[in-house]
């Protein structure tokens, strides 16, 4: 039996970084990766800017503060805007999802500091006094703002999207993994609209080096479905015919070049090659293509 | 489209460990929820747990990897598979959330001044280097790559994270690397150890752990289960494209038939009361597995124990199952093991598989009281001889996380 893939389109970017807040941004800041000594942060980034919705800011951690950011600049791009709009061009919600790269989250915090001082007994940690009071000093949602996929959950709250999810927590390939499954997930028919979005914030990196702040996101879109609505086409997305193999040295050798974002390099070093004109973004397993070449076909 | 078949298992839970002794304990229903051993629960909130007791396994953060390579040595040997390296074999893997060393911490800090506000988050800014050099190897990139390398996994590697729902979703994603033809091995599956000090208090702080504290204490679908039990393990999954199987005839366990992953979006902690998205993965699995509801002879529920989660998925089974809800047998497997959290669903998966493969119907204990708001076909108390052919099995995570598996006979 022969699948038709439905083809793919990219129609909106998200970039957070220091330099700015477009793809134009992105050369600065890689060059900024390349050199020594300390990173340059998003100090003037406000989450409440981009996210109205004040219930969700007030447990929304910054890693998922700037991911969620990212994915609401890259839907503005798209025409989507927010999540009355989105049902507007979408009314199955359940066709519109989200793929997400993390970077393991530091468990290390304020709260958990002071209850471990307090449990110390001669300098020791008296196991018995930490279970006692743990339970009032550590903040109650504590395991929500460690939880990787919980940067998913906020933009599926912000969207109003309940199609397929995935976090990948590969490392340095994981941005360039959530691309892929969510082109594949359109591509294979699953759902219409793949919102694709990481960060990296130092405040919940537990790292051995410095960490930077940045955030990206890059809306896929049913190439048709896009086109129907009216939406600008920045670029069609297609497999690459060498794949396996892109995705394997190239891959760490791209992964490497982003390494000061373990979370968000390999989407950011996609949403780069775009902006720089580069059709083979490294390591991804994708190309970048004109939107005018016929489906793929396979058996 | 290329189809997926089992031709390896491995599992290590608060059952037993590996295949036989599960396959032994699940059937004879069996608790493996006990006062937990790990360390002194004296002063903590919740004192049982579903514990891994095999010997020699690490007792901080290096259980997690030691539980994960139990299960995938067995799954590699099971499945016949030599560990050379290949590059059309890959790895698709759920790695919980790794703990925080106390004792490390503390004596990171041993020697700095009591701080809070900014004095405080300098310190921590001090601390964090050496923490995190301490800690890499058990983090999950690192982690994932040591165990892709262990089966010589040379394709693609995977990990990945959904709360509750990470074991089937590793499934999934390693489910679509074969049907898209990126790989004919894909060895999927999922650990996590989170009876800890801090996974405990962690969990006890959302309110979501069962109130009554004894081996009792998980009561899936029971009117008057309280909430969940933390428990640990891991499960590898040997996922292989069904020609490559059948070319070096590999024993088959059964079939990955379809997947399912959708959101609830209604809130961080709670699920859709009406079980919307939870149905919905289960739709979507039954649509890729090209099977209608009636074809499913088990499910093997979420079924944490919860109040408002066990509710949920009575109401999404029969949002899916319509007038057929009360008749297809479903249990909890949860209230033998606890909740594995992110082991949870790939734990499940083999248990299934087991199920399906002897012709039973595994038990839901602890379950003695109806409620009328979870209106299903329990199998309560213990377990009961019948074939099935096709099962599903859900894994439901907080954040809205929602994935169901279709496992069928072969």
């Amino acid at each position: 039996m022969e699948q038709v893939l439905q083809r793919v389109a990219v129609t909106g970017r998200g970039v957070l970084l220091p330099q700015g807040r477009t793809p134009a941004a992105l050369g600065a800041f890689r060059a900024q990766l390349g050199r020594r000594g300390a990173l340059p942060r998003l100090d003037d980034f406000r989450a409440a800017d981009y996210i109205a919705h004040p219930k969700l800011l007030r447990v929304m951690q910054r890693t998922f503060a700037l991911t969620a950011a990212a994915a609401v600049l890259a839907m503005r791009e798209a025409g989507v805007g927010d999540g009355a709009a989105l049902a507007g061009r979408y009314p199955d919600p359940a066709r519109c999802g989200v793929a997400v790269a993390m970077a393991d989250i530091s468990p290390l915090t304020p709260d958990l500091i002071e209850t471990l001082r307090s449990s110390l007994t001669d300098g020791e940690l008296d196991l018995e006094r930490f279970g006692e009071t743990a339970r009032h000093r550590l903040h109650p949602f504590r395991r929500l703002s460690l939880l990787a996929n919980m940067a998913a959950a906020h933009i599926s709250l912000l969207f109003g999207l309940q199609g397929p999810s995935y976090t990948l927590t590969s490392g340095g390939e994981a941005g360039a993994q959530c691309v892929r499954e969510a082109y594949w997930t359109i591509a294979e028919g699953g759902a219409d609209l793949m919102v694709c979005a990481a960060a990296d914030s130092p405040d919940y990196a537990l790292s051995p080096s410095p960490v930077a702040e940045a955030g990206g996101s890059l809306v896929l879109e049913n190439l048709e479905r896009a086109a129907a609505r009216g939406a600008t086409v920045l670029a069609e997305l297609q497999e690459r015919p060498d794949s396996g193999a892109d995705s394997g040295a190239a891959g760490t050798a791209s992964a490497a070049a982003w390494g000061r974002c373990p979370g968000s390099g390999s989407l950011l070093a996609i949403l780069a090659a775009h902006e720089a004109g580069d059709n083979h973004p490294a390591g991804s397993g994708l190309q970048l293509v004109r939107a005018d070449q016929p489906p793929a076909v396979r058996s | 489209m290329k189809s997926v078949v089992i031709t390896g298992l491995g599992v290590v839970s608060p059952l037993g460990s590996g295949v036989t002794a599960t396959a032994s304990a699940l059937q004879a229903g069996h608790n493996g929820v006990r006062r937990i051993e790990q360390f002194a629960v004296q002063g903590f909130p919740v004192q049982f747990a579903g514990e891994v007791t095999a010997a020699g396994l690490p007792r901080d953060g290096r259980r997690m990897a030691a539980l994960a390579e139990l299960a995938l040595d067995e799954a590699l040997a099971d499945a016949g598979l030599a560990a050379t390296g290949t590059a059309r074999r890959a790895f698709s893997w759920a790695v919980g959330k790794p703990g925080l060393d106390l004792p490390q911490l503390v004596e990171a800090l041993r020697n700095l001044p009591p701080a809070s506000g900014e004095a405080l988050r300098e310190q921590m800014n001090l601390i964090a280097p050496e923490l995190a050099r301490l800690r890499q190897p058990e983090e999950p990139p690192a982690m994932t790559q040591r165990l892709a390398e262990r089966v010589g996994a040379e394709g693609p590697r995977y990990c990945s994270y959904t709360a509750c729902a990470s074991g089937n979703d590793a499934l999934g994603l390693g489910k679509r690397l074969i049907e898209r033809g990126v790989a004919d091995v894909v060895i999927a599956g999922a650990t996590d150890a989170q009876v800890h000090p801090l996974g405990l208090l962690e969990f006890d702080l959302l309110d979501a752990l069962a109130r009554e504290d004894s081996e009792h204490a998980c009561r899936p679908f029971d009117r008057q289960r309280t909430g969940f039990v933390v428990g640990e393990g891991a499960a590898a999954l040997v996922l292989e494209e069904q020609e490559h199987a059948r070319r070096r005839g590999a024993r088959v366990w059964g079939r990955l038939a379809g997947y399912g992953s959708s959101l609830d979006c209604f809130g961080l902690t709670k699920c859709h009361p009406e079980g919307r998205g939870a149905a919905l993965a289960m739709n979507t699995a039954l649509a890729d597995a090209r099977l209608d509801s009636s074809a499913i002879g088990y499910i093997n529920a979420h079924g944490t124990g919860t109040i408002l989660n066990d509710r949920a998925e009575a109401a999404a089974i029969h949002r899916v199952w319509g007038g057929r809800a009360r008749q297809v047998p479903v249990s909890s497997t949860k209230s033998m093991t606890g909740h594995l959290i992110g082991a949870a669903s790939a734990v499940e998966a083999v248990l299934t598989l087991l199920a399906l493969s002897a012709g039973f119907l595994p038990a839901t204990l602890n379950y003695r009281s109806f409620d009328p708001e979870c209106d299903l076909a329990v199998v309560a108390g213990a377990a009961r001889p019948e074939r099935f052919r096709a099962a599903m099995s859900n894994g439901f995570g907080f954040g809205g996380q929602n994935s169901a598996l279709v496992l069928t006979a072969v």
